[in-house]
Formats: structure tokens, sequence, C-alpha cells
């Protein structure tokens, strides 16, 4: 996180150098980013808490495997779309697997259709799942630039508090809350823009 | 890593915005264009790196022989700085002139110096260095508003000196770095508002040499590098030393200090500096002697550096005298009075207060002496009660001593009869021996009667040492008793030491605690050092102590002639004789004037004369007129030929105890020719004729040859 906050212009990509090799230290920074993002989704197509962990090793190593032949596509997919279809993939073929083990023990029929959700629905799922991954990222971010009151003050202004309250209630000034509000808000967006080179690849070369 | 990574708490508060947040922010559109919006995350960062000119808005604030000097605004640094630029005639081959100041500036980095921020080139490739801008007025402006309206801008002397020390401070820290400024003037320092100093100006200066070759720096800033130019431009006349005006000159420290000199002086009077004795009035003396000094017209009369110009202004202030001073011991009081006020103070207090305590001491001292010399005069009257007692007490002595005579009378008489008999001395002692069993029965008798005996001796003077010692052995024999110190008796050894002259054991006595009457003591004293080697007084003192002692006291008479005879038996020349005899005779005979009294040894002939004359015997303390052992007072004389012609002689038995062959009684009152029947020495008398009767002279002896008239 600090490599990336520390080169505002110019950088490459974080997925391009996770491609590298598994032991670039890129690549462990990629799984900081995209593990936690991984297992929640995992959790809500209702992947059982005990396989999550399992299940998710094996998302990273096909995305792994996979970047570099999303880059190379001269027309791929949106980012989320191609993420959504990994998943998807991983989890049939997951679901799969543990039906053939589950056939030999006992012949109980496992509807296939009822434990997987459909891709259009999971990319539905993921893409509102990595706004807010992202945004909750960059608001991390923002607390270690700004301090406590400058947040605060931004996310009063969002829930509808007016300037005059926001400005007794935390003990400074209405000019201060205007520029607060203004920079915190400017800044977020700031964040979330250099998250999204970071961990996105970029959607279609068109 | 666990999949329940808990979401920010915020996010859920701002959940509405999220999906805007993150379309806004899509990397592939929309941020790139908005790039502007970086001013509002670090304002302070873009503006930096926007800036394409540095120094803007350029106001020209001064001119000098070299240089232009602008205020201008400096982006980057956001502040106004000043910025100098060389004229615009200089040609490039003048621009490293114009940068030596800068130079030597950059090499002085000190708080009481103007500081050089920048050196650059400017885009029509001409030099220029900036240096920071100072709010206030040159020290020639503070001067001239001085001048002007003195009451109004006045400003104290420690204030005018403290400025003085932040500008020796300057010079001295850039002599430190071995560069002179050499254009000091009031022009050249900077007061700023709130009294901050600078020194600026420093296009004069030189970088001195270093004793083992230059470093590369230094050469440049050699300024002989940059010809004429500099020569044009320099120092101001008044402020430059005597020496600095010839060019060639070794450029020294002391003519920065000549300059010091100057600034101090116009600084404190407010007048063009002056070498002028008058110049300095008004100054205080140290100050003044102070500014002389760096004025000398010879450098080395100046200070050797400007560190001790400094601390004579330091000490100054700090109320010490300075070096150049010829201090007084009262400045010095002064100066440490002003130094020490408060613990002065209560020093001279507590001196008031001891001052006071001592006089009240004093005081009571007096007092209690007053008391004491009271009761002293209380106990010199009872003194003089006691010594009025102690002079009865002689009286009672005196009479004593006069019975103790009656007694010797007796004794004469019986030794005239031993004499008719014509006794040995065997016999005599032998009496004396029956005396000595007298004395050993009563101590106090027998000291009275070694008296007599001496009385006695003395008729006869060849025993009479041998006498007198053997009295003394006799008293010695008594005294072995030891009776008490207020027995007779020691008087007695004392008065016997007297007569013979042993004034030394004499006090040894009264010495051993023995009571002695006091003023014989002090005799005993005063002559004890006029004794010669043998023993006895000169003839001048023996004299003169005869006089004192008739004078303390007439009753002492006999003891004087005591004396006289005894000291009659020493060597003493017939003048010295004659003279102890003439002082005698005139103390007994007051009228006599010592006129006539010769005496011719080879005849042991006398001649007196002189109407004054009346007695031959001793008249002071006289007892009785009969007493038959009457001393002449010719007795040390020894006369066998007595005349006493032409004086009021008249008692013929005041010369019993001579043994005359002659007399001459002409011309004298004598009427009774009676004591000379008894006489067995006298042969020849001379009478007047018809003026006694031949009755008389029919009864002397037949062998006497009367020879009546005549001259």
């Amino acid at each position: 996180m600090n490599s990336q906050s520390q080169n505002l212009l110019t950088r490459i990509s974080l997925l391009e150098l996770a491609q590298s090799g598994k032991d670039h230290p890129a690549w462990e920074e990629f799984l900081g980013y995209y593990e936690p993002f991984i297992s929640r989704i995992l959790m809500q197509t209702g992947v059982a808490r005990s396989d999550v962990e399992d299940v998710c090793q094996l998302v990273l190593m096909r995305l792994w495997k996979d970047l570099v032949n999303y880059q190379r596509k001269p027309h791929q997919a949106r980012f989320r779309t191609w993420l959504s279809y990994l998943i998807h993939s991983t989890l049939v073929d997951w679901h799969r697997q543990q039906r053939r083990d589950r056939l030999v023990v006992d012949s109980d029929s496992f509807v296939f259709e009822q434990a997987v959700i459909n891709q259009s629905e999971l990319e539905a799922r993921i893409e509102a799942e990595w706004k807010e991954h992202i945004v909750d990222l960059a608001l991390e971010r923002l607390k270690a630039i700004f301090s406590g009151n400058a947040v605060d003050v931004f996310v009063r202004s969002v829930e509808g508090e007016s300037v005059e309250e926001i400005s007794r209630q935390l003990n400074i000034s209405e000019e201060s809350v205007y520029v607060l509000k203004h920079r915190v808000k400017k800044r977020l967006v700031r964040a979330v823009y250099e998250l999204r080179r970071e961990l996105e690849l970029p959607d279609g070369h068109s | 890593m666990n999949n329940s990574h808990p979401r920010n708490e915020d996010l859920q508060r701002i959940r509405p915005i999220v999906s805007d947040l993150f379309d806004q922010a899509d990397p592939a559109q929309a941020y790139d264009d908005n790039l502007e919006s970086d001013d509002d995350i670090c304002p302070l960062y873009c503006s930096i790196s926007r800036i394409k000119q540095r120094y803007q808005d350029p106001v020209l604030i001064g001119r000098g022989g070299m240089k232009e000097v602008y205020r201008v605004y400096d982006a980057r640094a956001v502040r106004h700085v000043a910025m100098a630029k060389p004229l615009p005639n200089f040609s490039s081959d003048q621009y490293d002139a114009f940068l030596r100041e800068a130079h030597l500036t950059a090499r002085l980095n000190h708080p009481n110096i103007i500081n050089l921020f920048d050196m650059d080139i400017d885009r029509e490739g001409r030099p220029f260095f900036t240096m920071e801008l100072r709010h206030g007025q040159s020290l020639r402006e503070v001067i001239r508003s001085l001048r002007d309206d003195r009451a109004k801008n006045e400003i104290p002397l420690h204030q005018r000196l403290e400025l003085f020390l932040r500008v020796c401070d300057a010079v001295a820290y850039a002599h430190s770095r071995r560069v002179l400024h050499l254009d000091i003037k009031p022009e050249n320092i900077f007061v700023g508002d709130f009294g901050e100093v600078k020194v600026c100006d420093w296009g004069m200066g030189v970088v001195m040499a270093r004793e083992e070759g230059d470093s590369e720096s230094a050469v440049l800033l050699d300024p002989d590098l940059y010809g004429s130019l500099l020569q044009s431009v320099s120092g101001t006349p008044i402020y430059m030393a005597p020496e600095q005006k010839d060019r060639r000159q070794q450029k020294t420290p002391q003519m920065d200090i000549y300059a010091l000199g100057c600034l101090l002086q116009e600084w404190l009077t407010l007048k063009a500096p002056s070498q002028s004795k008058s110049a300095n009035s008004g100054i205080d003396a140290p100050l003044a002697a102070t500014i002389a000094k760096a004025m000398a017209i010879e450098p080395a009369d100046r200070y050797q550096d400007v560190a001790s110009l400094r601390e004579d202004i330091s000490r100054f202030l700090l109320g010490y005298s300075t070096s150049v001073e010829q201090t007084s011991l009262r400045r010095e009081a002064a100066l440490f009075y002003r130094r020490h006020r408060e613990a002065c103070s209560i020093a001279l207090g507590s001196l008031v207060i001891l001052a006071m305590c001592v006089t009240v001491f004093v005081w009571q001292l007096r007092q209690s002496r007053e008391q004491a010399l009271t009761a002293k005069a209380v106990a010199v009257e009872a003194r003089g009660h006691a010594q009025e007692a102690q002079g009865r007490a002689l009286d009672a002595q005196r009479v004593a001593e006069d019975a103790q005579q009656k007694t010797a009378a007796a004794l004469e008489r019986a030794e005239q009869a031993q004499r008719h008999a014509e006794k040995s001395l065997a016999k005599y002692l032998a009496e004396k021996n029956e005396s000595d069993r007298r004395l050993d029965s009563q101590i106090v008798a027998a000291a009275r009667h070694s008296d007599f005996v001496i009385d006695a001796a003395m008729q006869r003077e060849d025993e009479l040492q041998s006498a007198l010692q053997f009295a003394v052995v006799q008293l010695d024999s008594i005294l072995d008793f030891d009776p008490p110190p207020s027995s007779f008796a020691w008087t007695q050894k004392f008065w016997t030491l007297f007569i013979v002259q042993d004034f030394e054991a004499a006090l040894d006595l009264s010495r051993a605690g023995k009571e002695i009457t006091p003023e014989l003591l002090l005799l005993a004293e005063n002559y004890l050092p006029y004794r010669n080697a043998d023993g006895y007084l000169d003839t001048a003192h023996f004299i003169s102590l005869m006089h004192d002692l008739v004078a303390i006291d007439p009753w002492r008479a006999p003891l004087a002639e005591k004396m006289m005879i005894y000291d009659g038996i020493h060597d003493r020349t017939p003048e010295e004789k004659l003279a102890i005899t003439r002082a005698w005779v005139q103390i007994n005979n007051p009228k006599w004037q010592s006129e006539g009294l010769t005496y011719e040894p080879e005849t042991a002939t006398v001649r007196l004369r002189g109407m004054g004359l009346k007695h031959l015997n001793r008249t002071m303390a006289a007892s009785s007129k009969r007493h038959p052992n009457r001393f002449c007072l010719l007795q040390i004389l020894k006369p066998k030929v007595l005349d006493l012609r032409e004086t009021n002689f008249r008692d013929l038995s005041e010369l019993a105890s001579l043994q005359l062959l002659e007399l001459d009684i002409r011309q004298t009152p004598v009427t009774d020719l009676s004591p000379l029947r008894g006489s067995r020495t006298l042969r020849r008398l001379y009478l007047d004729a018809d003026k006694i009767p031949e009755s008389q002279i029919a009864d002397l002896p037949p062998s006497i040859d009367v020879v009546r008239g005549g001259q």
C-alpha cells in the first residue's frame, strides 16, 4: 500500500507486476487486496465457510494464470465480467468435483444449478462488491492522510448534515468545513482512481 | 486472511455516493483530464512546480557605485527579497567585480551581517544576487532624524552603544573570517524596525592574505584583479583611515577600527567625525578616550583588534572602567556603586548602623571612664592624706634623730675626752663593742647607734671608711634577724648606703619590698646613672644632689653634710673640693653671693670674703647652737690657714672642728675669743687693734701668737 501511495504520477499497474511471478513482492501485495474480496464473494455465493479458503486459492491461481491471456486478447471483456467469469467457472468446476466425490460416497442427487448462481447475477454482485471494496480501501488511505476530523466532516456532509451543524459539532470554523469536505472528497476520488488503476485491468484497449 | 474483513463504518454512511465516486474515478476516462484539481489536494507542491518566473515585480530601492538594488517578490520562497544587479552600463568584463561582493558576503554567516540568498544569471545573461530584504532604515537616516528632532527621536545612550556593539560583533566576525569591510559608515549599517542591526555593502571589502598562500577563492576575490573599477568607487573619505588613502598600502583591520571610531563618534555626537579634541565634548570621558584610541592617527596606537574595542564599550555599559581610561579611585568607586547599587546601599546602611553602635559603645565607655577617674581622684586624695600622715611620721622620726644627735653629742664629749687622753682606736672599738651589745638587745636602738657611729667617724677621716664599713656590717648582722619591712633598721641601712653613694644597693632594698622614704628613693634613682667608675658622683651632680636634698626638705641638710664629709675622703681635685665647699657655704649662707672663697692647696690656706657670710656651721636644720659635734662648712678643705677678713663671721666656736694654725679675723664682728682657749693647734691669730678687750687675749694659751692690727 505504501509503495502505491508514494508514486502518484507514473507507475506500472500492480497487476502487471504481479504477473511477473509468484515470488515477486507485488504478488503478495496483490493477494492482500484480492483475497478478502474473493472470499467475501465466495461466501455470498453459498460456499461453506470451511471451504472458502480452498476455493479462494483456486480462484487466485486461475486469476494469475489467466492474467496473461486477458491482456493479450485484443478485445477482451470488461475486467469485472472477466473476473465474474473466472470465479463462476472455478466455482462450477469445484462443485462438479465435489459432486463426483459425493457420488462415490452416496448417490443422493445434488442439484448443481441450485448450488451455483448464474453468471449474470454473480457479475452484478461482484460489480457492487468491487465498488465497495475499492471505496473502502480508499477511505482507509484517506485516514492515513487526513486527521480523523477531516473524514468525519466529509461523511457528515454526505449524510446531509448542514455546514453550520458540522462546524458546531466538531468545533471547527465553517470555512474549514467547506474546505475540508471539498478537499476530502477530491482526495477520495483520487484515491479510488489510483486503486482502480492499480488493481483493475483496463477495460478494453480499444 | 479472512473473508470476514469488516467494512469501514464510514463506508456504510457514504454508501449512497459510493457508486458515483467509483464512476468518477474511472482511470480509463474521467480522471486524467481533471489534473488541475491537484491544487486542492497539494496546493503548495502544485504552485512551486508551476513557477516559471521566480523573481517578480522588481521595484528599484537603491543604487550604489556598482549595483542597483531592487525589491522583488521571490515566488518560490514566497517572500520579498532584495536583488542586486550590476549597473546597466556595466559590460560583461565588469561582471566579476560585481559578483565579488556576493562572494565576500557569502563567506560571512552572522546575524549582524546581511544574508546572501541566491546568486545566479538572469535570462539576459546578466549576473544578479539576492539578499534578505529588511524593513527599516539605514543608520544614516536614523542619525538624520535624530539631528532634525532630537527630543522626539531620542535614543538612550545604552541603546546606542548596544547598537554599536552589534556592528562591532559583525566586523569582528568578518575579521575572524579574514574579510575586511573597508567602507564602514552609517549608510552601510541597517537598523531594522525591531532593533536588528545588519552591516551591508561589502563591495569594498578584501580578504586578508593568509600566511601560507591564499586559497583559490581568496585569490579570486583579490581587488587587484578588478582594475580601476573598484578604485573609482572607493570608500567615504571622512571615515577612511589616513593610511587607507594610500592605495598601495596593505589593508589592515586597523582601517576598519578607525572607521568604527568615526562611526561611534558620529553616532554619539550626531556630528561628522573629526579628529579635533572638542569633537568629543559632551561624551562621557571613558567613551571619549575609547573613540580617541580607535581614531588614533598612527595605526599602531589604535586598538589591536575589534574585540578589545568592543570590550571597552561593554565594560562601560556594565559600569566598569575602560582600558584607556585614567581611572581615579573616586571614579572606580562611583562605577562600583553604579554596578552594585543594591549591595552598596545595604553595605552603607549596615555601616551607618555599625557606626551608631560604636558611638553608643564609645559614649558608654567614656562614662565609665569618667566614673573611674572620679574614683581615682578620690583615691589620690586618700593617698594625699596618707602622705600627710607619712609626713607626720617623718617629723616624728626627725625628733627621734634629734634625740639621737643628742646622744651622739654625749658620745662626742666622751670622745673629746678620749682624744685628750689619746686613747687608741682599740679602746674606741671596745666602746663600740659595748654598743654592739646594746644593739643586740634592741634592733631599732642599735640602728640608731650605727648612725652616731657614722657621725663620730666623720671626725676622723682616716678611720671613716672602715668605720662606716663596720657600721654596715653591724647593721647587716642586725638585719639578719630580718625585722619587718617597715622597721626603722631598713631605712637606716638605706640611709647609710645613700651616704656612701651606693645607690644601687640602696635601691635593691626598696626592690626587696622594704619601706623606704620615697623622696630619697627618687633621688637615688635619679642620680644612679651619674656615678663614675669608682662609685662616686661627678662633682657637678654631687653639688646638684646637695641642692636637691635641702630643697626637698631643709631637714635633709644633715644628710647632705654627712655625704659631703664622706665624699671628702674621696680623691677629688682641690678645685672640685672648692666647688663643693662653695656650694655648701652658699646653701648655709643664703645672703652670701659666693663672691670670695679661695683655696691654696699647697699652704692649705682658705680666704673668705663677703659681708653676706655669717656662719661657718650648718645653719639648716641646726637643732642646737651648742651642739658640740658641728662640722665647719669648710671641713673637707681641711684649712690650716683661715682668713675671714671683711666678713660677717661672728662665732669662733663654729671653727671648732678645724685644726687651724693661723686665723685672721680682722674686720669681723668677732668679740668673743673664748672658743680658742682649748685650741691645741693654733699658732697665730690676727686681730684688729683695740677691738678685743686685753683680758680676753690674756686668757689665750701662750702657744698662740696674737698679731694685732696691720693689713
